[in-house]
């Protein structure tokens, strides 16, 4: 990885990257195993330079409790400055700050999935249920804020979530995994108010595709 | 034993030991996510990780305590908001700061179906092939890679690095069937039973800071191994009927069913149309990597949720509005 690259990601951990450059980042730190394998480097150097056992994780709850109290200044990004090698360690306040791109919207898109505002489908038993490429398809993510209607949808997707996890009985269980999305991600609906509200029959198009793998 | 037919028998010994190797991947694969499963339940373990998906990087805690009173365990939010999933023998509970809200759900039985078997993964015509290979240290333990790649779009791919004398997850990877990476989840520091600080199951929320979401119909319901009302006339390959639950009593219709292909599991929600306030928007929505399709049919509501394509739950939902459709 280049010199510059190190410097972007250490940019980010100290939260001095600019929203755009930002965003760039993240989408490359997703996709580059390389830089991702650094950021997580750069999160153990945190953690060796925090006391072995302490405590000292900062919750965002903490934090806001710490300054409406005004009992301590809560620690600033440019307090590290001064150390590059301790810029890991701000990993947590970027993280908050990163978080807020963690929003995920999917809207309609000019290539929609097909069947997408359809109604009712179709009855179709002679149809083989095959698997469409989707590839080209896929929702496009961007941020966004949640009104309190759809904060209720969040908190009702998220209630559907907790019983699934509850009932599903996988081999390949994965724990806590499957309770990390709700920690992480607010919920948004797709703006495609027109799905599902007929009830006439239509054909469901996309089981009817031969662009299987 | 002359020269050659020696070196023949070499041969025909190496050639059996690859084969071998080979054939039996899939089978230490099982072997070690069968360890996974095991260990994820019944061992004590904490660590931080990094949550990396597309748009965001997170970073959480897990404490994971196993011990005589139960399974207790508390998932919490680093970065950003504070939100946090508490799980014991009471049920689950998820507190939101960003909603003031929290969202809670009662202990549910154990489904009537037996749970598939991990051989369901990888044979024929499953959707799944299995890899077993590749060695890492991953904070500060050695991994083993585990590899579970989809064979359609149906179906998401994992990549799991197991720690090696345990079987814990250090690191996870969800990928599409174009092997495009959705999430990954790395942890940076990991502790295991004793050196776990059972304090931090303690949640710093205050109760009276948030708002009891009322969990609507999924309350009063219960497991049972009876036939659903409605079902999809048709699903993706592999996928079956791993349980049903309905409501009791006679408020409403609620009816809930898991179907899974052995790895993905995907719910569906029948139920009455709810308040307009807490009603999910008709369409696709996400909750992290788990995709979830909402339609009406009728006076019904009908939402299908699951880590899998969104392309999976809207088939589903489809036909299941087809089949209450025709009911």
């Amino acid at each position: 990885m280049s010199k510059e690259s190190l410097e972007h990601l250490s940019s980010l951990m100290d939260g001095e990257i600019s929203g755009e450059a930002g965003s760039f980042l993240t989408r490359r730190l997703f996709s580059d195993d390389e830089m991702c394998e650094t950021w997580e480097r750069y999160h153990l150097i945190r953690d060796c330079i925090r006391q072995p056992g302490s405590k000292h994780v900062v919750t965002g709850m903490s934090v806001k409790l710490s300054t409406s109290l005004g009992l301590e200044e809560v620690p600033t990004v440019s307090s590290w400055r001064s150390n590059r090698w301790l810029k890991p360690a701000s990993g947590l306040a970027i993280a908050a700050s990163v978080a807020l791109m963690a929003i995920v919207v999917t809207a309609p898109q000019p290539g929609q999935l097909p069947g997408e505002g359809d109604t009712a489908p179709n009855a179709s038993a002679n149809q083989p249920f095959v698997s469409p490429n989707t590839v080209a398809r896929l929702p496009v993510s961007q941020a966004a804020s949640f009104a309190p209607q759809q904060q209720a949808g969040s908190n009702r997707l998220s209630a559907y979530l907790l019983r699934h996890n509850q009932m599903a009985r996988t081999a390949g269980r994965q724990g806590f995994v499957s309770f990390v999305p709700i920690v992480a991600t607010p919920t948004t609906s797709v703006a495609d108010a027109s799905n599902g509200e007929s009830e006439s029959p239509e054909p469901v198009s996309e089981l009817d595709t031969s662009e299987n793998k | 034993m002359s020269g050659l037919p020696r070196k023949a028998l070499l041969l025909l010994i190496s050639v059996s030991f690859s084969t071998l190797a080979t054939a039996g991947e899939p089978g230490k694969a099982r072997e070690w996510l069968e360890r996974m499963t095991t260990a994820m339940s019944q061992m004590s373990y904490q660590g931080t990780f990094v949550y990396v998906r597309d748009g965001g990087v997170e970073t959480m805690r897990i404490t994971h305590v196993t011990d005589e009173t139960g399974v207790r365990e508390r998932l919490y939010s680093v970065s950003g908001p504070h939100r946090e999933v508490i799980r014991n023998k009471k049920g689950v509970r998820c507190v939101l700061q960003d909603s003031s809200s929290v969202v809670e759900d009662q202990v549910v039985a154990s489904s009537y179906f037996p749970e598939l078997p991990l051989s369901v993964i990888d044979s024929e015509n499953t959707g799944y092939r299995l890899e077993f290979g590749g060695e890492a240290r991953i904070a500060g333990h050695s991994a083993r890679r585990v590899t579970i790649s989809p064979e359609d779009n149906f179906r998401y791919g994992y990549d799991f690095w197991l720690e090696e004398q345990t079987g814990l997850l250090l690191k996870w990877a969800l990928f599409n069937a174009e092997h495009k990476p959705i999430a990954k989840l790395m942890f940076t520091d990991f502790s295991i039973g004793s050196a776990v600080d059972m304090s931090e199951l303690e949640s710093d929320s205050r109760a009276e800071d948030f708002v009891e979401m009322n969990t609507f119909s999924l309350l009063n319901t219960v497991v049972t191994h009876s036939k659903p009302r409605w079902q999809p006339a048709k699903l993706p390959p592999g996928f079956n009927l791993a349980s049903h639950s309905h409501k009791t009593g006679a408020d409403g219709v609620y009816e809930h069913m898991v179907y899974s292909d052995g790895l993905a599991a995907v719910s569906v929600y029948v139920e009455e149309k709810s308040d307009a306030d807490a009603a999910v928007k008709p369409g696709v929505s996400q909750l992290g990597t788990n995709n979830a399709y909402t339609r009406q049919q009728g006076d019904l509501q009908i939402t299908v949720i699951g880590e899998v394509p969104a392309i999976t739950v809207k088939a589903i939902a489809n036909e299941m509005a087809l089949s209450v459709a025709s009911n």
